[in-house]
């Protein structure tokens, strides 16, 4: 194709290189973390916000990418969670391997589904993508599953050999999982963003805006879409197996509806047009759970929270610091 | 280039489209179809790139039948549509959509088609927020991508002024020379039409009333009668 002559926008040539500089001062400072934190509730918060925040981040991408709200995101987390504990247990794989196999039993289901619910409307879509994540609780927690499932309980597990360098064993530490959650929010903020600015990513958006159109231009509308939440699926996977191993424990409550919400309304909060928004409404939602059930007034204050920022903040936490720095950057 | 046999679209009891046989689509020419609301001008288009079944009839483009073939087929295939209704990508920017759809078809020449669709000045712009007569031609500039042989637009020239439709027609005109295309136009401005086309068809009531040169239509006492009235 020939290239189209054009003016350059105006740009600063030193913005990326400036940026990727302090993303990746602020990706190796993170590692220092747990020798601030020495463990503990901080700890502990961080790492379940951060495993919120990559859940948000599947959640907003596929809104974002797609103009689709996954209420069910919890399926894909829960199944790589159990996939991961049962083979463990009923097969003794090592950790590693049956971390393996875990994200690949999610990429089949999340592929599956998707090749389902992509073709239905949007209602429908998070209706059923919610309605197999309450069956799958609901599957696992069988008492006739229960030798291998756990039953309601949860299963339990104990994970052997390494994972990625580290001890499977001391995964269960909040500061020694800490490396492996950070890196691995890093890895899947970092895809999200490449495959957002990528030639596919302005596709989805393609078609999500006009897919008539898209269709009149020759293209196929179903299948990008189709790899766009099998890839959502994984990275909640992902998750799922980290959480798994480090809790040494997949229960019901990971297929639970309050999994989803918790998930759809970090990223709400954070702002769903970035990867920075999501994963920080993570954290902050996180956190905020967590201090307004210390208070003992967990949902009536998280209610009041949301509304406050659908009504004041629509686009995020995050989107008054970007006005702010388009501000700046005028001035 | 399209040929059109004993084509019918029903809906339920009600023919939208009853019997027509038509060619359409000579390279280099404007082709129009024009008819009263309701003649089915649209349904005829949608039908012609693939929107809509066919009850009944068969549609060939280059001699082969591509009446089961998908939208997606036919336009790799050369077959290019505009709508009704502009239709663009109003969240991305008209280079973005333009090199888009340019990198999956091939397109030669995209350089070409921003110049000639006046669309240089406004490239980085977000569609939505473009003026109208803009999306128009950017909705054009979409169909133009992949050197199709054949362009059916859809009422070019909805909600432009009678000056923008003539300078869109005489852009559609300049275009069809240029690059060896044929252009159908679906269009209610019978004096752009008559003006500017080489060939046109009348519907009436999903029927072919006639089709020919604008000097043969505007005598056509039939079409007269059903359509033009005393405006011919």
């Amino acid at each position: 194709m020939t290239s189209v002559p054009l003016s350059p926008r105006s740009a600063s040539s030193l913005r990326w290189p400036v940026l990727g500089g302090l993303a990746l001062a602020v990706f190796l400072a993170g590692f220092l973390l747990p020798g601030y934190l020495q463990g503990g509730y901080l700890q502990s918060l961080l790492n379940n916000g951060l495993i919120t925040g990559v859940m948000a981040l599947c959640v907003a991408f596929i809104m974002h990418q797609c103009g689709l709200v996954l209420f069910g995101i919890a399926a894909y987390y829960g199944l790589a969670a159990y996939a991961c504990a049962i083979l463990i247990n009923s097969f003794g794989l090592s950790a590693m391997a049956a971390a393996g196999g875990a994200l690949l039993v999610t990429l089949t289901a999340a592929f599956l589904v998707g090749a389902i619910v992509i073709r239905v409307k949007p209602l429908a879509f998070m209706m059923i993508c919610l309605s197999l994540a309450e069956l799958m609780r609901h599957l696992v927690a069988l008492p006739s599953l229960r030798r291998t499932t756990g039953g309601s309980d949860g299963l339990l597990f104990m994970p052997e050999g390494r994972v990625l360098g580290i001890d499977a064993m001391d995964l269960l530490d909040t500061a020694q999982v800490w490396p492996l959650i950070w890196t691995a929010t890093w890895v899947i903020a970092g895809l999200f963003l490449i495959v957002a600015s990528s030639h596919f990513g302005v596709r989805l958006r393609a078609i999500k805006e006009n897919e008539e159109r898209m269709r009149f231009s020759g293209f196929d509308t179903y299948w990008p879409r189709v790899f766009a939440f099998t890839g959502v699926g994984l990275a909640a996977g992902i998750a799922g197996v980290i959480q798994a191993l480090a809790s040494g424990l997949a229960s019901p409550e990971m297929f639970s509806i309050i999994t989803s919400t918790n998930a759809l309304l970090a990223a709400i909060t954070g702002g769903v047009s970035s990867v920075i928004g999501p994963v920080a409404g993570g954290v902050i939602y996180t956190w905020a759970i967590s201090e307004f059930g210390a208070l003992g007034y967990s949902q009536l204050f998280t209610g009041i929270a949301v509304i406050l920022v659908m009504l004041f903040i629509p686009k995020g936490i995050l989107h008054p610091l970007r006005l702010l720095r388009r501000k700046g950057g005028r001035a | 280039m399209i040929r059109v046999e004993n084509l019918t679209v029903a809906y339920g009891a009600f023919k939208a489209l009853n019997d027509i046989s038509v060619d359409l689509g000579q390279r280099g020419q404007v082709h129009s179809i024009i008819g009263p609301n309701g003649a089915g001008k649209s349904t005829f288009m949608d039908a012609v790139v693939g929107k809509r079944r066919p009850s009944a009839g068969r549609i060939f483009y280059k001699d082969r039948d591509i009446s089961g073939d998908s939208i997606q087929r036919r336009r790799k295939n050369g077959m290019a549509r505009s709508f009704q209704k502009t239709s663009i990508f109003p969240g991305l920017t008209i280079l973005e959509q333009l090199d888009l759809v340019a990198a999956h078809l091939n397109e030669p020449d995209l350089g070409a088609i921003i110049d000639t669709m006046d669309l240089r000045e406004v490239l980085h712009l977000e569609a939505a927020r473009a003026a109208y007569g803009v999306q128009r031609r950017v909705d054009v500039a979409l169909g133009l991508i992949g050197m199709p042989d054949i362009l059916l637009l859809d009422e070019p020239g909805a909600g432009l002024s009678a000056e923008e439709t003539a300078n869109l027609f005489r852009h559609l005109r300049k275009l069809a020379a240029e690059r060896d295309i044929a252009a159908v136009v679906v269009e209610h401005d019978v004096e752009a039409v008559f003006a500017l086309s080489d060939v046109v068809t009348v519907l009436d009531l999903g029927r072919h009333l006639a089709t020919g040169t604008p000097a043969e239509i505007r005598a056509n006492p039939q079409v007269v009668a059903a359509y033009l009235g005393t405006a011919a």
